[in-house]
């Protein structure tokens, strides 16, 4: 049978066996698997068939919980079905696993094994989610390599389909899911060797249908339930018996076999490990060192952990085992141990009691736990558990990978302990995001496996931020297979693609002696050495590192390339890394260049050919001097006027050291202090924003459009001047409200991503110098002190007195304080403007809960958060729950809030005399519709809780702990369109029908950003989305009509863009509404193929074709007796593809498949014509008769 | 009555009355429907311009490329590139569509600026119908020592169009595009600034 090697990571090599065994696939889009669910819908869509010759079914639901419903319906009615999933996603799939395996179902999920929220949530990889499902009666089947991914899937589904017990099959989220590895692809004809099809025809037959009818799911009572649920246990005792034979079967046609349990090492060991997944890997390394000079130690990888089978652990087990290490990569507070330790005392504890164990003695058990959330785990540590084992006493569960000073768990183990080969060419490559290191990257992959014997690894890390994020690439090659499930730490060679990070991060740390370092520079090799801080000469030096250096920017834009560095970079390193003989590197460069470019042109390919060719001519070995001569150290991460927290935990994170904060620098149960962006000086921007105040005519566009507050505007009074910097500018206030004050517009030069948005926006022209604003782009190094200076003073003015303030228009509203800052959001993002707005209106007294997605990456990702706090210490209180409950956690706020603020005033009138009529009178009776108000309702407060403090009674100590409760509140219900449109919907529709007052803030990109592109019911008709590959055939949900449907809840759709004065007036029309409200506000997002800085364009083309009406629906003039319908934007006066063309979402299907296109762009400008017009028509309705309320 | 029938590009035309290409012309195939109405003897489409599409794709590709691989959740922002066929294909509808409807001649027009990248459109809008593919290419070089390297790239393009287009089938066209290569390959660039096969 056919064979090929190929290159691909963990979710393609799941996806391609999924894809060819299934009918029909049903997912919702989650981290670490959202890949899988794309590369089955882009097969589907390319027409790729399964084996039986049919193109599989791909849909994407509303959430998890649909997707399972609906593959639980798809094998009910006898399709073969799967879904991919992880981590919260599994756990909302819980209830339709309990009814799949009740009813015996065949199926098989492919779960990226992901971390389960807690403390916080985490995007990566450990066992917890899989463990949740251990009693549901799925198998659990793990894999912790990328072969064995493709292995296990195959021997998976040919299981179940003779078992009847579905089954999980697991690998690790990142670590697997995301490693490119080498691997043997099974070819269809090995996949229908191992597929029944008499048992797919079984599965059908057993199916839901009328032409055979039967009832399946019915309700039972205590007389029968029991005993029905045990009509299972023949099924489940016989599936490992299955596992095992099907893995046989396997064997006979690959070559490759696999047991439930396989051991590794000595023969006679008697220390022996036992885990699952890839650290499996990471442990099989060490123990074949250790085993092979001559340590009794061994390993066994579990393959079936559910259903477990003691006989075949016990098989795999040597007879002279004497101390067990069972490891989980999970952790089960209260337990009193991890489930895979349990297992195997249990095991051990039966067999015993029953006397049938096979060991002369039984071992003692020890548990463990590893790698919560990705965390590194390495042959080092594997030897530290192994070194424990020899104690007379080891430690009982125990954790290994970090430094327990709490409750004193962790074990110790050398970190110098490596099992890396010499042969085996370990690269790390530090690049920025999008600049083609990745890529490139990926491509030596391939080139390795496909055009040499070579066997090559790739594991890719990425940064939280959505701007100006690092990557690091770890690449090995090597002339045997790569096993290592763990990042380098012994890199012998070391790249830096961006020379702004040599005075960073100290990339030299992981270089070994002798190895090969690559600097992309500007500089020259005669001068690049004088440019290097102290502390990376001083590693070139010690460790005798060679140096190269090459300019690739202007390689690539003299080969005419632009700024696409891969191919010069990926060139250079062949050329100096010794993967492969230079000659033979080049040839296999450009023959993947000839592959890749062929289609663009001969021209195209002619150019990356040069590229390569001028690669070679400009790299320069730099001679390196015999010492160190530079003495500038790296700066410090963060400036030393900063909180102590902040510089022994959030700085530390920020360096890369986060791994070496031991437990006790954590706090416990996962509050981390507010306003911290602002000590990570990210200085990401080439050019800022510079202000001429003679032009400016003070608007305050720009800094409402600004998406990290890094442009403000401040008013204050002119002898706050004195002192001043001599750059800092200041204009004289323009209007009769504030007259007589000075206004500045000041960037904060260190924190500005240089998006540009503010000067697009910009309204005013320079007459004298035309073509310039009143802002224009300056190059940010040269004038970074000078602005650092300024902003440093522009901080220290007061803020303006907010009482004073009336907030009403888009100038007076940037006078106020922005409470959310420098957040990790992309450049030019379209939804933080709105956040900004919503922290400066509201922020002081605001609760936000904020659903999973890029508002809560954003805003709440360590080490740093956006939130921010006022000059009295008040700001908004943010939390993250899920993303399917958001709008019920945020409504509990309200709950808590109305119900306390009601306990409160209860004790204000019980207290009354002792606390004084009048304050209580004026607490009780308080008008805190304005800022007035509040300030004076705050000081009425602070001089109640002054006086309970000098009383000892339990009503006065109950009083003084809700005090704060009567003072008015905001509560803010945001999230993105993923949420609020798709998997939140039941509940956002709930909270918003209870009429209570709380504010829903959509930031609706029309897409699943957060996740890459997955298409919501937001998505519009006709743009092209992950899953909507061929354009979504379907109108974009139209949210606000169904909030108004109720009558009672203010809604609004706004975009920045379009009308800003609007977007004002609506947030403060809808927090002062004392009922729902619901903001629907147009985000541009990169993910619509956009120049970002032209963001705020778009949206004012999206309003003038009518695909965006603006309006304002208020109760409150319905009970007035006027029409609560207000239609704000006029009717259409552009068509709608005059806007969708000008985006790559809409034209890439023009390009593609333009008769769809231009089909779809007349559906959608039908009913862009119908839908304005029914909203023109409710507008127009006159008022009803005034409500007596 | 005068016989005004004429032959260009290897055509034999009633009259030479035929609309050059220009987009506002033939920009659908509404607008090519009325030149024949209008007594046109054939249509010359409007030019599908290498650095147009070019652009296009390398917009579309930029767009596609940027934010990727950057942000752990979001490698990508778009469905696989893999689906995209990146080729003129509304071009290619309009001549599949004009030629379904007219009755007279339709040339499709490409106009280049390099001396490979069009051999393979060529034949995609001959296979689309076109009567006659008129291939302009604009060679930015000054000096009359260039000359030579003009007429090697103009060679180069015409052998390669020539390589991908069949020979014309039922009808003769002499002298046309691909008897023009033929000449070219002997030498006679003079006669080329005269013929479709232009030099800009």
């Amino acid at each position: 049978m056919e064979r090929a090697m190929v290159a691909m990571d963990g979710n393609e090599a799941a996806a391609y066996v999924a894809h060819r065994t299934n009918e029909v696939i049903a997912i919702y889009p989650i981290t670490p698997s959202s890949p899988m669910g794309e590369h089955a819908d882009a097969w589907s869509a390319q027409g790729v068939t399964n084996i039986w010759g049919t193109v599989p079914l791909v849909t994407e639901m509303q959430s998890e919980g649909g997707a399972s419903g609906a593959v639980h319906g798809a094998l009910q009615a006898g399709a073969l079905t799967t879904t991919f999933t992880a981590s919260q996603g599994l756990l909302l799939m819980i209830p339709n696993m309990f009814k799949i395996a009740g009813e015996l179902t065949p199926a098989v999920f492919h779960v990226s094994a992901r971390t389960v929220a807690t403390h916080a949530l985490s995007i990566f990889g450990d066992h917890s989610d899989v463990m949740a499902v251990r009693s549901t009666g799925w198998g659990l089947l793990a894999s912790g390599s990328i072969q064995e991914i493709m292995d296990f899937a195959l021997i998976a589904q040919a299981t179940t389909l003779r078992a009847r017990v579905p089954f999980v099959h697991f690998f690790d989220g990142f670590r697997s899911s995301h490693e490119i590895n080498m691997v043997e692809r099974l070819s269809e004809d090995v996949m229908r060797a191992m597929i029944d099809d008499d048992l797919v025809r079984a599965h059908r037959g057993r199916a839901l249908s009328p032409d055979r009818p039967f009832i399946r799911g019915t309700a039972q009572n205590p007389d029968v339930f029991f005993q029905a649920r045990e009509t299972v246990n023949p099924y489940y005792a016989a599936c490992p018996g299955i596992v095992q034979e099907t893995m046989d079967r396997f064997a006979e046609i690959t070559g490759r076999r696999y047991r439930l349990f396989d051991y590794v090492g000595a023969p006679d060991a008697e220390r022996v490990v036992v885990l699952m997944g890839s650290g499996a890997e990471a442990a099989h390394e060490a123990v074949e060192a250790l085993a092979a000079r001559g340590e009794k130690v061994g390993l066994v990888k579990v393959r079936l952990y559910r259903p477990f089978s003691p006989e075949h652990l016990f098989q795999a087990l040597p007879e002279t085992v004497k101390v067990i290490a069972a490891l989980d990569r999970t952790k089960e507070p209260g337990a009193e141990g991890e489930p895979l330790y349990k297992d195997v005392v249990t095991a051990f504890a039966e067999a015993a009691a029953e006397g049938r164990s096979p060991f002369a003695e039984t071992p003692l058990v020890i548990g463990g736990r590893y790698g919560l959330s990705s965390k590194e785990f390495t042959p080092a540590m594997v030897k530290g558990v192994l070194d424990e084992m020899e104690k007379e006493h080891p430690k009982n569960h125990f954790t290994v990978g970090i430094r327990d000073d709490v409750s004193h768990t962790s074990i110790e183990y050398d970190p110098d302990f490596s099992t890396e080969p010499d042969d085996v060419v370990r690269a790390m490559f530090f690049g920025l995001g999008s600049d083609g290191t990745v890529s490139a990257n990926k491509n030596s992959i391939k080139i390795i496996a496909e055009d040499t014997d070579n066997y090559g690894q790739g594991y890719f890390v990425y940064d939280s931020k959505k701007a100006g994020a690092i990557t690091i690439s770890h690449l090995r090659f090597g002339p045997r297979p790569i096993r290592s499930s763990y990042l380098i730490r012994h890199a012998n060679f070391v790249a830096c693609h961006q020379a702004v990070f040599m005075e960073k991060y100290d990339m030299l740390r992981y270089a070994v002696p002798g190895a090969v370092f690559l600097l992309n520079s500007p500089h020259g090799p005669d001068e690049v050495w004088d440019t290097l801080p102290r502390p990376a000469q001083q590693a070139i030096v010690e460790k005798g590192l060679r140096f190269y250096v090459i300019d690739a920017y202007r390689v690539a834009r003299e080969a005419g390339l632009g700024v696409r560095i891969n191919t010069i970079m990926q060139t250079a390193f062949f050329a100096v890394s010794g993967v492969l003989p230079q000659e033979e590197a080049i040839a296999a460069i450009k023959k993947a260049i000839e592959k890749t470019w062929m289609k663009k042109g001969p021209d195209v390919v002619e150019k990356n050919f040069q590229a390569v060719d001028m690669t070679l001519e400009n790299l320069h070995e730099v001679e390196v001097p015999g010492e160190v001569t530079s003495t500038r150290e790296l700066p410090p991460t963060v400036p030393s006027e900063a909180p102590e927290f902040v510089k022994r935990f959030t700085a530390e994170i920020i360096a890369q050291r986060g791994d070496e904060l031991p437990v006790s620098a954590f706090p416990p149960d996962g509050t981390f202090p507010s306003a911290t962006t602002q000590w990570e000086k990210r200085n990401i921007a080439l050019e800022i924003p510079v202000w001429d105040e003679e032009v400016c005519i003070q608007c305050g566009r720009c800094s409402l459009v600004c998406p990290h507050a890094a442009i403000r505007m401040k008013i204050y009074e002119p002898e706050l001047l004195e002192g001043a910097p001599a750059s800092f500018k200041s204009a004289d206030y323009r209007g009769k409200d504030f007259k007589g004050q000075k206004l500045t517009i000041q960037t904060a030069p260190e924190d500005c991503t240089g998006c540009g948005m503010c000067v697009e926006i910009c309204p005013a022209k320079n007459r004298a110098k035309p073509g310039l604003k009143a802002i224009h782009m300056a190059p940010q190094p040269p004038i970074r002190e000078r602005e650092k200076e300024n902003y440093a003073f522009f901080l220290s003015l007061p803020d303006f007195d907010r009482t004073r303030i009336e907030p009403s228009t888009v100038k007076t509203s940037q006078m106020l304080r922005p409470l959310f800052e420098y957040s990790g959001a992309c450049a030019g993002c379209g939804e933080t403007p709105y956040v900004k707005l919503l922290s400066q209106l509201f922020g002081d007294r605001a609760l936000v809960a904020n659903a999973t997605g890029c508002s809560s990456i954003y805003g709440g990702n360590l080490p740093t958060t956006p939130w921010a706090v006022d000059a009295e210490g008040r700001g908004p209180a943010w939390s993250n729950s899920l993303f399917e409950d958001n709008a019920e956690f945020g409504f509990g706020f309200r709950l808590t809030i109305d119900k306390q603020t009601e306990q409160a005033r209860e004790l204000v009138r019980r207290l009354g005399p002792v606390i004084g009529d009048a304050l209580a009178d004026g607490l009780l009776s308080a008008d805190q519709s304005d800022e007035t108000g509040i300030r004076e309702q705050r000081r009425r407060v602070a001089a109640l809780k002054e006086k309970l403090a000098g009383l000892d009674s339990d009503e006065a100590r109950h009083l003084l702990s809700l005090a704060d409760f009567l003072v008015r509140k905001s509560v803010w219900i945001l999230g993105g369109d993923g949420w609020a449109y798709d998997i939140g919907y039941g509940g956002l529709d709930h909270v918003l029908a209870m009429g209570r007052d709380v504010n829903v803030l959509v930031l609706d990109t029309e897409v699943y950003s957060n996740t890459g592109g997955q298409m919501s019911k937001a998505t519009p008709l006709g743009a092209v989305a992950k899953f909507a590959a061929g354009g979504k055939p379907t109108p974009k949900k139209d949210m606000a009509m169904l909030a108004m449907s109720y009558g009672n809840i203010y809604v609004a759709r706004v975009a920045m863009g379009a009308k800003d004065s609007q977007t004002v007036k609506a947030f403060l029309e809808a927090e002062s509404y004392p009922g729902p409200s619901l903001i629907i506000a147009m985000s541009h997002c990169i993910a619509h193929g956009i120049d970002m800085r032209t963001g705020l364009e778009h949206q004012k083309r999206a309003v003038e074709c009518g695909l965006w009406p603006l309006l304002r629906y208020d109760p409150r003039r319905a009970a007035a007796g006027e029409n609560p319908l207000r239609l704000d934007s006029r009717p259409p006066k552009i068509p709608v593809e005059e806007y969708a063309y000008r985006q790559t979402r809409f034209r890439m299907l023009k390009q593609s498949n333009p008769e769809e296109a231009e089909r779809l762009m007349r559906l959608a400008q039908a009913d862009v014509d119908a839908r304005y017009k029914l909203y023109q028509t409710l507008a127009e309705q006159p008022g009803r008769e005034k409500r007596r309320t | 009555m005068t016989d005004l029938s004429t032959s260009y590009l290897g055509l034999t035309l009633p009259h030479p009355v035929v609309p050059s290409a220009a987009r506002p012309l033939s920009r659908d195939v509404d607008a090519v429907l009325r030149l024949e109405d209008g007594g046109a003897a054939a249509v010359v489409l409007h030019s599908l311009f290498e650095e147009q599409v070019v652009e296009e794709e390398a917009a579309i590709d930029h767009y596609l490329e940027r934010g990727t691989e950057s942000c752990a959740e979001s490698l990508g922002w778009f469905p696989k590139r893999g689906e995209y066929a990146h080729r003129p294909e509304e071009y290619l509808e309009l001549v599949r569509r004009a030629k379904e409807r007219l009755s007279v001649p339709a040339v499709g027009s490409l106009n280049g600026v390099t001396a490979g990248g069009w051999t393979e459109y060529a034949a995609r809008i001959e296979e689309a119908g076109a009567d006659v593919v008129n291939l302009c290419s604009v060679i930015l070089e000054e000096g009359p020592e260039k000359l030579g390297e003009i007429r090697d790239g103009l060679g180069r393009l015409a052998r390669g169009a020539r390589v991908r287009v069949p020979r014309p089938g039922p009808r003769e066209h002499e002298p046309g595009l691909l008897p023009r290569a033929r000449r070219l390959r002997t030498g006679e660039l003079r006669e080329a600034p005269a013929h479709p096969l232009k030099h800009r």
